[in-house]
């Protein structure tokens, strides 16, 4: 792990230096090749320019007088076998060397022309210039072709020298150049290595950010991503405690009841009043399930379990019809008037059709409940732009403004309804599921500033 | 020699065709191989072997365009007709006196006679050069009695004369052969009749032997085109140029040496020698009827001279004083003084330092081996393979005796240094020849097909003289062809075979331009190490190496006559 | 028998003789190798254009010196051979290893032709950086180019002691010179037009020297054996360009020869020798270069073969240090180099042989 770090930037940096240094090296070939053929060129030039000027017409016939500074003048640097040929304006060979390889392009007059070739198996430098002879009596084209060719041993191997030198640098500079990289690669690592140690050591418990004041700037969002990860996750980890000691506390508290009404019921001889006590204990062993039930629904519907992932698409009016039509039985018990008011289907949204049923039910559940007998219980279903908007409204006591952004904490019950049996988690719920849904949930004064009513608000699914 | 005639099957049958065809393509195969890669190169305006080379007429427009090949033709021509002028009428004569007459002492002339033969003409030059150049040995005595030297033996007309009185040898064997195997029946009749001497030799022996006379004739023109060491040596001084020496200079006048220049001149040379060839197969064809041995040949009773012999006498040993007798008299005098010229008194620097060197290097000494060896066996196979050659044409007159008659003249027109260099690159570049090339045999082959029309002629002189009724007798007794040849016509000529190894045997001894180039570790011989000295400047070793020459040529001389094998019947 | 008798003694010679054949001690660490590679060949093959008398002293001190390498001698002219390494070559079949030459201008025009291997021979350092071209081509004699004369016929002060002095004779008394003047007939000999074509870039004054010689009708010959012939019997009285290695071994026998070293210029000829590219027996041959490089080869070029040496450090009268003193700045060696290839070229030499057979040659 800690070489694959450098490894993988090792791997993508050195086989391209490698790849350079081969582009590199051929060009450089090249080069040298080219500086050593013009250094030696001058004397082909020199030897073609000197054939050429001891070549002349004299009564009518080409007359080539080899000066012998042309062929001496290779003695002098070099020790390379020489070839020439002087080629008449007909293409015939008038003197030297026959077959001599000839440049595919000769420029008319004067100019050297050069190109490496092979000549008897040998490699060759050869330069062809053509020479005009300005004859008199010529017809037209009378110029001739000297060919002067030099094998290029000497060439090759200053090419060679001038290349193994320069590839000699090159490799030594490459060299370095690794060295430096693998330097850099350490150091620049370094902080993320510190980092990554850090965390590692860290024991596990330790949510607190990491500190990102010596870390490169690159590496600071990254940081701060994992602090803000951090973050959430000590806050969500902190709600579960509070959640558990609070669930702890809400449980303790019907079972105290449980308890003591169970000693009363044990004390009595009168077995009208043990039924009486046995009949509240079913109430509150009635109670204390609600509650657990309630707190099942609320971590079901916590997004970090997941279990609200399951989505399909849904018709949310006919969903709130449904259980309002089935609370509509505790409604009548409790005599109280729950109406429906809104659209027949037609609401399509995306959702956990369970979980929906859940926080609608809740709901209504709520209202029923906090509203006293005779009261009425309205729920609205309607299409507000892109948004279903569910209102639920009550004639019961309603909350106050202050306390309406408390009721959505679990086990906050309003100081007021103490009386009224309930968990506390209703409300926290349906904000899981509402929020998990995208939704918004609202609390307001019914009309005429008496009574509660919720609103929902969850997207609509675009209409295709 | 018979061993190998024997061989030549019967006649007529498949398989005596058979032999013919391979001796006839063989003598072909050698003889055009060079001569066509010649005419190739004579078309290329490069070596052959350069991959640069290209056809064209390049090499023909420039020796065309240069006045010293036009010079050098004249000169030949000049030479080649002086030649044919001095030679032929001195070397019939001779033949007469020898064969027909009562010459006193012909017994010992006749090996002195050819002795111009036996030398090569590099040193029978630089031997004129020492004898009869300016201050050359008589040239100062000669000065010295009649206050002055009337004669400059680096003139043409100096080198056309040496050159005529040299081939005076060549003349005479050709007409002795011939006269020998003529019977003296119709010069006898003549006699008979009071015709006096030259009458006769006019009217009577002239046509008889016309045929053989003809033959040297162009042989000796032939010579005349391809002298070089001569003209080399002699003609240097004064600039004189023939086409030999034309070739020659050719070699270096480009600095490289111009393969396909020489080539073109060769062509010319052969060139020029393609009608003459012509004209004597068109002399030829009369020369049966001059054939005269019948059934039996006649005694030949000699002719008598009277008074006229001593004078016949003191012109042959004239012309034996100025062909032999000065030019050796030179060399050996050379050989044996460490220098010479104006005012030096020879006997005070007499050295035999020069045979000393000789002896002690090795090279010299395997080349004076080698030179034994080639003359010796080397000219024995060499006249096998004429005969089996002659034999092949013999008196069958149809298209394949003609082209052979055409072939065997064509080598002799190729100057002998260049068809030593022809012969090189056959070695060269045939695979299978390659490793031969470093051998005497290569050497020698080239030495036989240069050489292969003056065999050949000897051979064919001999076989000419067999009259076709004898031939034709042995046939209508039931014999085969080849047992004619076996029993009949080999026989006659056995006499012409062993004077034809002989002859062979000198010209092998003499020759040095055609194996200057196929000189090698191992092919050594005294006429290609004469000339690689010469121009080094080894004038000593090349006296001490030219008389050593004519003492093996002698000696070999001498042995055949003492084991009687006679150049004449 | 005989010859098997003759193996058996080579055999032990050559078995008592190794710890000679050491390598000399300033010569590469791994010559060694190189001797017991070419002791396997066993033998070096060497085409020359000298005298087998002028080379047998190094060939017997060679053969001597590393006993098992025999040396294979061929003399021919300087023609032949250059025509035997082109064709031979041509035909891929066997052919000298050592090509050793007088002709310095072929001898170029193989090496820039390809021909030669190139090899840096230990001795290199020792040699004049003239006679040196590309690790190939080396100059191996030192031999000063000359006038003789006859010693009998012309009196002392009759004897030009400079071109210059030749050139105001000849103007002086053409009659006296009249076809008794030598020299090589350029277009036969190879030597003599490389040797007249340096006198035509060296002296300014060629031409008029040429316009002199032509007007004594000189005799031109095609080798320098026949010039000192000729000179030494008094056909000829003087003559020019004479390869002065060849005149002093001929003067040493014919005491009628005298030399002149031209005093204003005396051209140093350089046989050049090579090893062919394709030698066979390669070691041997660089054994043989070396060898004929080293102060012991060329000591026995300078004093039994007469060639004269080109090292400075050995001692003589023929040799680059004893002529130095001599002659001085007089002294210009043909450089063995491309420059040699100009005369080589065909169209230049046909002009230059055309000028000068108009001014001097007996055919106009």
């Amino acid at each position: 792990m800690r070489s694959s770090l450098r490894r993988r930037v090792a791997v993508w940096l050195l086989p391209p230096l490698v790849l350079l240094l081969g582009v590199n090296a051929v060009l450089s070939y090249r080069g040298a090749l080219e500086a050593a053929n013009q250094a030696y060129d001058r004397s082909l030039w020199a030897s073609i320019k000197s054939i050429g000027e001891s070549s002349f017409v004299r009564n009518g016939v080409v007359v080539v007088d080899m000066p012998h500074s042309a062929l001496e003048i290779f003695a002098e640097g070099g020790q390379e076998r020489v070839f020439y040929a002087v080629i008449g304006p007909d293409g015939a060979l008038l003197t030297g060397y026959p077959d001599m390889p000839v440049p595919p392009v000769v420029p008319a007059d004067g100019v050297v022309k050069t190109m490496d070739a092979t000549y008897k198996g040998d490699a060759v430098r050869t330069g062809a210039m053509r020479k005009r002879l300005y004859d008199p009596a010529g017809k037209g084209d009378d110029s001739i072709l000297v060919l002067v060719a030099e094998t290029t041993e000497t060439r090759t191997e200053l090419a060679r020298n001038l290349f193994f030198d320069s590839l000699r640098r090159q490799l030594a500079l490459i060299a370095l150049g690794a060295v430096l990289v693998l330097v850099a690669l350490g150091t620049a690592f370094r902080p993320l290595l510190r980092l990554r140690d850090t965390i590692r050591n860290r024991s596990e418990e330790d949510l607190t950010p990491v500190a990102s004041e010596d870390v490169p700037s690159e590496i600071r969002p990254l940081i701060d991503a994992i602090n803000h990860h951090m973050g959430r996750l000590s806050a969500m980890l902190d709600a579960r405690k509070r959640f558990l000691a609070d669930a702890a506390h809400q449980l303790r508290t019907p079972l105290t009841v449980l308890g003591t009404q169970a000693e009363y019921g044990l004390r009595q001889d009168d077995p009208a009043e043990m039924r009486r006590t046995l009949k509240g204990i079913v109430r509150s062993i009635g109670s204390a399930r609600r509650l657990t039930n309630q707190m099942l629904s609320l971590s079901r519907a916590e997004a970090v379990n997941g279990l609200i992932r399951e989505r399909s698409r849904l018709d949310f009016a006919d969903l709130v019809r449904e259980v309002a039509l089935e609370l509509s039985q505790l409604a009548l018990r409790r005599q109280i008037d729950l109406a429906y008011e809104g659209l027949r289907g037609g609401l399509m949204v995306e959702g956990n059709d369970a979980m929906l049923r859940e926080m609608v039910a809740n709901l209504i559940d709520n209202a029923i409940r906090y509203t006293p007998a005779g009261g009425q219980v309205t729920v609205i279903v309607a299409r507000e732009s892109a948004e279903a908007v569910t209102v639920i409204r009550d004639s019961g006591p309603g909350i106050a403004p202050d306390e309406r952004g408390k009721v959505f904490q679990r086990f906050y019950r309003s100081l007021d309804q103490s009386e009224t049996e309930g968990s506390g988690l209703g409300l926290a719920i349906v904000r899981e599921i509402c929020l998990a849904h995208a939704g918004r949930v609202s609390l307001d004064a019914g009309p005429a500033g008496r009574g509660l009513a919720v609103t929902v608000r969850l997207p609509l699914v675009k209409a295709l | 020699m018979s061993t190998y005639a024997a061989r030549l099957p019967g006649g007529g049958s498949p398989s005596r065709q058979w032999s013919r065809g391979l001796v006839i393509s063989v003598t072909a195969l050698v003889v055009l191989a060079p001569l066509l890669l010649i005419l190739y190169q004579s078309l290329l305006d490069a070596p052959f072997f350069d991959p640069a080379a290209s056809a064209g007429v390049g090499a023909y427009r420039f020796i065309f365009d240069d006045p010293d090949f036009w010079s050098a033709a004249k000169n030949s021509c000049f030479i080649a007709v002086g030649m044919a002028v001095i030679a032929v009428p001195l070397g019939a004569a001779l033949a007469f006196l020898m064969v027909r007459t009562d010459l006193p002492g012909q017994r010992w002339l006749e090996p002195m006679l050819l002795i111009p033969v036996f030398v090569s003409p590099m040193v029978l030059s630089f031997g004129y050069v020492v004898a009869a150049g300016p201050v050359g040995f008589y040239s100062v005595w000669f000065g010295d009695l009649f206050g002055g030297v009337p004669w400059n033996v680096y003139s043409l007309t100096s080198i056309a004369a040496i050159a005529g009185l040299t081939h005076v040898p060549h003349v005479y064997l050709y007409a002795s052969a011939a006269l020998k195997n003529l019977g003296s029946d119709v010069e006898e009749a003549a006699r008979m009749s009071g015709a006096s001497a030259l009458r006769v030799a006019l009217d009577v022996s002239l046509p008889m032997v016309m045929p053989a006379l003809l033959y040297s004739a162009v042989l000796v023109f032939f010579l005349g085109f391809e002298i070089f060491g001569l003209a080399l040596v002699l003609g240097d001084p004064e600039g004189h140029l023939v086409l030999a020496t034309y070739l020659y200079k050719l070699t270096n006048k480009l600095g490289t040496p111009s393969y396909h220049l020489m080539a073109a001149v060769a062509v010319c040379i052969i060139a020029v020698t393609v009608p003459l060839v012509m004209l004597q197969r068109h002399l030829m064809k009369n020369a049966a009827k001059y054939v005269s041995v019948k059934g039996k040949a006649g005694r030949q009773r000699p002719l008598p001279l009277g008074a006229w012999r001593w004078l016949a006498a003191a012109l042959i040993a004239g012309w034996l004083f100025l062909t032999v007798v000065v030019p050796l008299s030179g060399i050996a005098l050379r050989s044996v003084v460490n220098y010479w010229g104006e005012g030096v008194v020879l006997a005070d620097v007499l050295t035999l330092d020069h045979f000393r060197t000789v002896f002690g290097q090795p090279t010299l000494m395997r080349g004076i081996w080698n030179t034994v060896l080639i003359g010796v066996i080397g000219g024995g196979l060499a006249v096998a393979c004429y005969t089996a050659i002659a034999f092949a044409t013999h008196r069958q007159p149809d298209g394949w005796s003609r082209f052979v008659d055409y072939l065997v003249l064509v080598p002799r027109a190729v100057p002998g240094l260049l068809a030593g260099l022809a012969f090189l690159w056959v070695f060269l570049f045939i695979p299978f020849l390659s490793p031969l090339r470093s051998t005497i045999f290569a050497v020698w082959l080239a030495y036989t097909v240069v050489w292969l029309a003056y065999g050949l002629r000897l051979v064919s002189s001999s076989l000419l003289q067999v009259g076709a009724e004898l031939e034709e007798a042995a046939r209508s007794a039931g014999a085969s062809r080849a047992r004619a040849s076996r029993d009949v016509t080999l026989p006659l000529i056995r006499h012409g075979l062993l004077a034809s190894w002989l002859l062979v045997f000198m010209i092998f001894e003499r020759e040095y331009s055609t194996a200057v180039y196929l000189l090698n570790p191992g092919t050594e011989v005294i006429g290609s190490l004469l000339v690689s000295l010469w121009a080094t400047g080894g004038a000593d070793m090349v006296a001490a190496l030219s008389v050593i020459n004519v003492v093996l040529v002698g000696i070999g001389l001498g042995v055949a006559l003492r084991f009687g094998v006679k150049l004449h019947d | 028998m005989k010859s098997m008798r003759l193996a058996l003694a080579l055999c032990a010679s050559a078995s008592l003789s190794v710890a000679h054949a050491q390598a000399p001690a300033d010569y590469p660490a791994d010559y060694a190798a190189v001797i017991a590679a070419a002791r396997q060949e066993g033998k070096v093959r060497i085409y020359a254009a000298t005298d087998t008398a002028a080379a047998s002293p190094l060939i017997k001190d060679f053969e001597a010196l590393y006993p098992g390498v025999k040396v294979e001698y061929s003399d021919m002219n300087t023609t032949e051979l250059y025509n035997r390494v082109i064709s031979e070559k041509a035909a891929g079949g066997t052919s000298g290893d050592v090509f050793w030459s007088s002709s310095m201008d072929l001898q170029i025009k193989l090496v820039n032709d390809g021909f030669a291997l190139t090899y840096k021979s230990p001795e290199v350092a020792k040699l004049p950086e003239w006679a040196v071209w590309r690790n190939e081509g080396y100059g191996t004699t030192y031999e000063p180019i000359v006038f003789i004369y006859n010693k009998r016929l012309l009196k002392p002060e009759e004897v030009p002691q400079s071109h210059a002095e030749l050139a105001k004779m000849l103007a002086a008394n053409p009659e006296r010179f009249k076809g008794k003047l030598t020299s090589y007939d350029i277009e036969k000999s190879g030597v003599g037009f490389l040797l007249i074509t340096q006198d035509a870039k060296l002296n300014p004054a060629f031409w008029d020297l040429a316009k002199a010689i032509g007007a004594a009708s000189p005799r031109f010959q095609s080798s320098s054996g026949t010039m000192m012939e000729r000179i030494g019997s008094g056909e000829n009285l003087l003559g020019f360009n004479i390869i002065g290695s060849y005149a002093l071994l001929r003067a040493k026998k014919d005491p009628g020869i005298g030399i002149v070293m031209p005093k204003d210029y005396t051209l140093v000829m350089s046989r050049i020798m090579f090893i062919a590219k394709t030698a066979q027996n390669s070691n041997a041959a660089k054994l043989w270069l070396d060898y004929i490089l080293s102060k012991r080869g060329q000591t026995i070029i300078a004093n039994q073969s007469e060639l004269g040496s080109i090292r400075a450090d050995v001692e003589g009268d023929l040799t680059a240090h004893g002529l130095a003193k001599a002659l001085g700045s007089a002294l210009k060696p043909i450089q063995v180099g491309p420059g040699l290839l100009t005369y080589l070229d065909q169209a230049k030499r046909l002009e230059f042989i055309k000028q000068w057979q108009q001014t001097a040659a007996l055919r106009k």
